[in-house]
């Protein structure tokens, strides 16, 4: 059986190998797909035209005029429109619901009977969806036939049918049997892995000069490709993702459900992408030195050197395309998320307000204390504190030091205390800056983000925010919240003043409608440094989507350098090692930095102990150092947040990690393989 | 570094290549201070036992090891010269193809490593693939093919580029006695038309049969240069081929020599054919009946490229390698008539050559280079103590 499919397999591949038989079978798919769609098309077209004619006699329906299309609708429950009569008792139960006080019908009412009066014509085979609009028939087949065209023009044809046929049968299997939740996810996550398969043919044709090294990188995008790593990492990225739009439950708000998606599906797919990058890269290289095949390319024109940079382009073409699909499925399934119902209109409006944007944040303004206030309570500090005189003055403890400890901390009590409203305070933050914003007509909303009460998610709390700028000074929003929630809501252009400050009392209260009077919160709200901003609207969520993919992209290509030098000077389980080691300690580098603020030099500890926390303190410091913007600079909370990937930010990382960090990979791997010697000592002795 | 006009296309002097370990101590010599030139349309052969230093020097011609002293030019160049590599074509001992791509892929991969265009690629692919055989299974992955395929495909990527130069590791390792013959008659075909060969082999009588000039290293040092007929020509003897004699000629004959001639016949036999004609002709009349067969198939002509435009002879070499007589024509052995002709040997003291007597026909070489000796029948015949001295009185291939 295998056998006779593997000879199928080979006889149609042969049969599709030429450009001519690959164009006839694109013209054919195309053709199938408009021979599909010209019923679809029929119908929709065919209602569209009878809902046009009802709504023509529907608009001069007057109740009150005594008009004979509204007479007849309240009669006999019956619209006649060219020629023809629609409705009846079963349609139109109660046709005095569908006129207005006015006795006139809304247009939403007209729609709605419209569509009602003809829904009943629609075949069982029509999704509704379609039916409703012959533009959405036209704008699918269209689609379905440039995706299949490509699927034949580029030589996947068999593979995708031989793939496509059982999951489509899999799929009417579920749907037969019930599981409609299966069936969609069966079908996404095919159609997933059908763009990924598309963007790998268009990375080989995209790499078909004859150059030397450019051929290397093809070879190792074909390798990658039949060795299954690369769908191997693409496929569960495609089954993932459609898992996570599907997941939503009903009763989850929107608001909370796509940044959730939008933060775990960006992570899986630079996660993915990155160990393929890791993984790959080593193996082509040192496995393609061990086997010698890398003799063969050597000792034609292309230099070691040129070999290795073949590698690393195609072991990064290969990532770029597992990444860009990623990014690609992200933003359809943003959407998809988006499409769905809210759960009320605070979360439609949340979610229009905070999600699916990119936005950038002006933090409040804080005072700060004089110097000559800070050195008072450094005075004061020390003078208090006797054993600390003491040592002062013995010389125990280096004053300079002390006095520096002392002033930070107590500059750091003065901001926390600006941020912390006690229950049934408030307090006033003022945010400057924002008169271009305002001048440009962006939308401008305010981020917050409340702590308090242990965080206890469980917890819900009412705050009031009062504006006191702007001609809407003294306004009022009230908003619940949850402990360590984010929460956006947009900000009137009124309550920004002329000089671009904006000011706003957050009141740890909620307020009784009945009583007429504030409620305090029984708890103390903390505002952390990142928690409370203004937010102004700078560009669209896909092109944040895009600049996202340009900082992975950064990343893969350093990422990618390495693995390939590693596997190129090394044997692949040490490549592996070194590789994943760096990789592993730049992702964690913003960890280590937040534990290197509180680790210290125990001064109890003897010599030996002391020199060796020194060392430790000193790796640790160089590689937060070393790798410190490569873990900083991570899309994921950018995405979900709807913030903005600022414009400096983007050229940081293209030029750091993009170019310094991966320039300088490569250049050492250049001089190694410069200096390295390909061929082994084969002899005796 | 040598005159970059100099003729040789590969010149070596005093080239000495120490493999040293982790710690820079000397580990082995693997090349002790060999000197030798590979002139232009030369097909040169170099031989040795295992460890004898064949493979380094291949390696450093080649830039994949650098020497450790001496002097190496390929083409006038640096031997690590990227654009000298455009004119060169290797085949190594072991054939390292991708095992995921398919045959037509591979020569393309290769072809673009050139800067070949797509339609020359294309072009030269088909023909090459049509000389060694492989065009049924164009388009299936090396990984499934067996060792002889896999090796036709190393010989075809080795003439993509229809290099000058051409270096061959063992080219015959792995193939069947047709694939053997095609190898060499191919060879013998690329030398004639001006390409310069370098062979190592351990297949001594390929060597002997298709080589003008060779060296035989031992231990990274030559120990013998020349070419075929310098080193084996054993010219204190001398072989007289003539038809079946029957017992009372043959006395006669051998009692005139050693009366007239005073020379004592040491040895009187029937000579025997070669194993690889014998089996070249069992498989042609099999083939002339269209005897099935699942293995490789029998290869084309020289590809067009390879042969360039056509030149005088083309009639007679190519009725050596078209597909209808893969190898070249092997006559059968002489099988002289019942009764020779007296009057042939009565004239022996007068050393005239017998004009009828058919020599055995071997792939010949063009005019321009030595005539090879006549392809001997017994190997008795044969000095063989050089090459037998310096492996030890190793096995006769």
């Amino acid at each position: 059986m295998i056998e006779l499919l593997r000879r199928m397999h080979r006889w149609a591949e042969d049969r599709l190998r030429g450009p001519r038989a690959r164009l006839v079978a694109a013209v054919l798919c195309v053709a199938a797909v408009a021979a599909a769609a010209w019923p679809a098309w029929s119908v929709a077209q065919s209602l569209s035209a009878q809902r046009s004619g009802i709504l023509s006699a529907l608009g001069r329906a007057s109740a009150a005029d005594r008009d004979p299309s509204a007479m007849q609708l309240l009669e006999a429950r019956t619209v006649s429109a060219n020629g023809r009569t629609y409705g009846g008792p079963r349609l139109i139960s109660r046709p005095i619901d569908l006129f207005d006080e006015d006795g006139r019908m809304s247009p939403e009412s007209r729609e709605d009977l419209a569509w009602r009066l003809v829904a009943e014509q629609v075949p069982p085979w029509l999704p509704s969806f379609l039916a409703r609009s012959p533009v959405q028939v036209a704008i699918l087949a269209v689609v379905l036939a440039t995706v299949l065209a490509l699927v034949a023009w580029s030589g996947i044809l068999v593979p995708a049918a031989e793939i496509g046929v059982p999951v489509l049968a899999l799929a009417a299997g579920l749907w037969v049997a019930g599981f409609p939740s299966a069936t969609q996810w069966t079908v996404a996550a095919a159609l997933s892995f059908l763009l990924f398969v598309l963007l790998w043919r268009a990375a080989r044709a995209l790499l078909a000069f004859r150059s030397g090294v450019v051929a290397v990188a093809s070879n190792t995008v074909i390798e990658g490709i039949r060795s299954m790593a690369a769908p191997g990492f693409a496929l569960p990225v495609a089954m993932l993702l459609p898992v996570l739009v599907l997941s939503r439950a009903p009763q989850d708000p929107l608001y909370q459900a796509i940044p959730g998606f939008l933060d775990w599906g960006h992570t899986a797919v630079f996660a993915f992408s990155a160990v393929f990058v890791l993984f790959f890269g080593c193996a082509t290289t040192a496995f393609e030195m061990r086997d010698r095949q890398v003799w063969s390319v050597v000792t034609k024109p292309v230099s070691p050197a040129g070999w290795m940079v073949g590698k690393w382009v195609g072991t990064l073409v290969l990532g770029l395309a597992t990444a860009l699909g990623g990014m690609i499925l992200l933003g359809i399934g943003a959407h998809v998320l988006a499409a769905q119902a809210p759960l009320d209109e605070q979360d439609a409006r949340d979610v229009r307000n905070g999600v699916l944007v990119a936005r950038s944040g002006t933090a409040p303004s804080y005072e700060i204390l004089a110097p000559e206030r800070l050195r008072e309570m450094v005075d004061q500090a020390i003078e208090a504190d006797a054993v600390l005189r003491a040592d002062l003055a013995n010389g125990t403890q280096d004053e300079a030091a002390v006095r520096r400890a002392l002033a930070t901390e107590r500059q750091k009590e003065f901001l926390d205390q600006q941020r912390r409203i006690g229950p049934g305070d408030s307090r006033e933050f003022t945010f400057a800056g924002l008169a271009p914003a305002v001048r440009a007509g962006l939308p401008v909303a305010l981020r917050f983000k409340l702590h308090g009460g242990g965080d206890d998610e469980h917890q819900r709390f009412t705050t009031m925010f009062q504006f006191t700028t702007g001609e809407g000074a003294g306004a009022w929003e009230t908003r619940e919240w949850t402990p360590g929630d984010p929460y956006t809501f947009r900000i009137d252009p009124r309550f920004i003043g002329d000089d671009g400050t904006f000011r706003v009392r957050i009141w740890n209260a909620g307020f009784d409608e009945v009583a007429k009077q504030p409620v305090p919160n029984p708890i103390t709200v903390f505002i952390q440094p990142d928690s409370l901003e203004v937010m102004v609207t700078e560009s669209t969520f896909e092109r944040n989507l895009g600049r996202a993919l340009l900082v992975d992209a950064c990343k893969l290509a350093f990422l990618s350098a390495l693995a390939v030098v590693a596997g190129s000077i090394l044997s692949f389980p040490i490549a592996v090692l070194l590789a994943f080691g760096v990789f592993l300690m730049a992702s964690l580098a913003p960890f280590l930095s937040q534990a290197l603020e509180h680790q210290s030099v125990d001064d109890k500890l003897g010599w030996l102990a002391k020199g060796f926390q020194h060392a430790i303190l000193g790796v640790a410091t160089a590689v937060e150092w070393a790798f410190r913007s490569f873990g900083e600079r991570s899309p994921s909370d950018s995405l979900a947040q709807g913030r903005a990937i600022a414009i400096p930010a983007l050229v940081s990382a293209v030029a750091g990690i993009g170019v310094l960090w991966t320039g300088a990979v490569l250049a050492v791997g250049w001089v190694a393989m410069r200096r390295k010697e390909v061929a082994v000592y084969s002899g005796q002795g | 570094m040598p005159n970059a006009a100099d003729d040789a296309v590969v010149r070596a002097e005093g080239l000495t290549k120490v493999f040293a370990d982790f710690w820079l101590r000397q580990k082995a010599v693997a090349v002790d201070g060999i000197s030798f030139s590979i002139e232009r349309d030369e097909i040169f052969g170099l031989l040795g036992p295992n460890g004898s230093g064949k493979s380094t020097t291949i390696k450093m011609i080649l830039g994949l090891l650098r020497r450790t002293r001496g002097l190496l030019s390929v083409f006038g160049k640096d031997p690590t010269d990227v654009e000298v590599k455009r004119r060169i074509g290797y085949l190594p001992e072991e054939t390292y193809m991708y095992r995921f791509l398919t045959p037509q892929e591979t020569l393309d991969f290769y072809g673009r490593l050139f800067g070949l265009g797509r339609d020359v690629r294309r072009r030269r692919a088909g023909e090459l693939l049509e000389m060694v055989g492989l065009s049924h299974a164009a388009h299936r992955p090396v990984g499934e093919f067996s060792k002889g395929m896999a090796r036709r495909l190393g010989i075809a990527q080795s003439l993509i580029n229809d290099p000058d130069l051409l270096i061959l590791d063992e080219p015959t390792s792995g193939l069947d006695p047709l694939g053997t013959r095609q190898v060499k008659d191919l060879l013998l075909d690329l030398g004639r038309r001006g390409k310069t060969i370098l062979l190592s082999s351990h297949q001594l009588d390929d060597v002997q049969d298709v080589c003008d000039r060779m060296v035989i290293l031992y231990g990274g040092r030559i120990r013998s240069e020349g070419t075929v007929d310098q080193l084996l020509e054993d010219s204190g003897r001398t072989v007289i081929t003539v038809p079946h004699l029957d017992a009372g000629t043959e006395e006669r004959v051998r009692r005139l020599l050693e009366s007239q001639a005073g020379v004592h016949v040491e040895r009187v036999a029937s000579p025997r054919q070669r194993l690889e004609d014998l089996f070249m002709r069992i498989v042609e009349a099999a083939r002339s009946d269209q005897a099935q067969t699942s293995g490789a198939r029998a290869g084309g002509p020289t590809a067009a490229f390879l042969r360039g435009e056509a030149a005088e002879g083309d009639g007679l070499i190519g009725s050596l390698v078209t597909d209808d007589a893969p190898m070249a024509a092997a006559a059968p052995a002489p099988v002289a008539p019942a009764g020779a002709d007296r009057s042939v040997l009565e004239a022996l003291g007068a050393a005239s050559a017998p004009p009828d007597a058919p020599a055995p026909v071997s792939p010949s070489k063009p005019e321009a280079r030595p005539a090879p000796a006549a392809r001997p029948a017994p190997d008795a015949s044969v000095d063989r103590s050089v090459i037998d001295d310096l492996l030890g009185g190793g096995d006769r291939p």
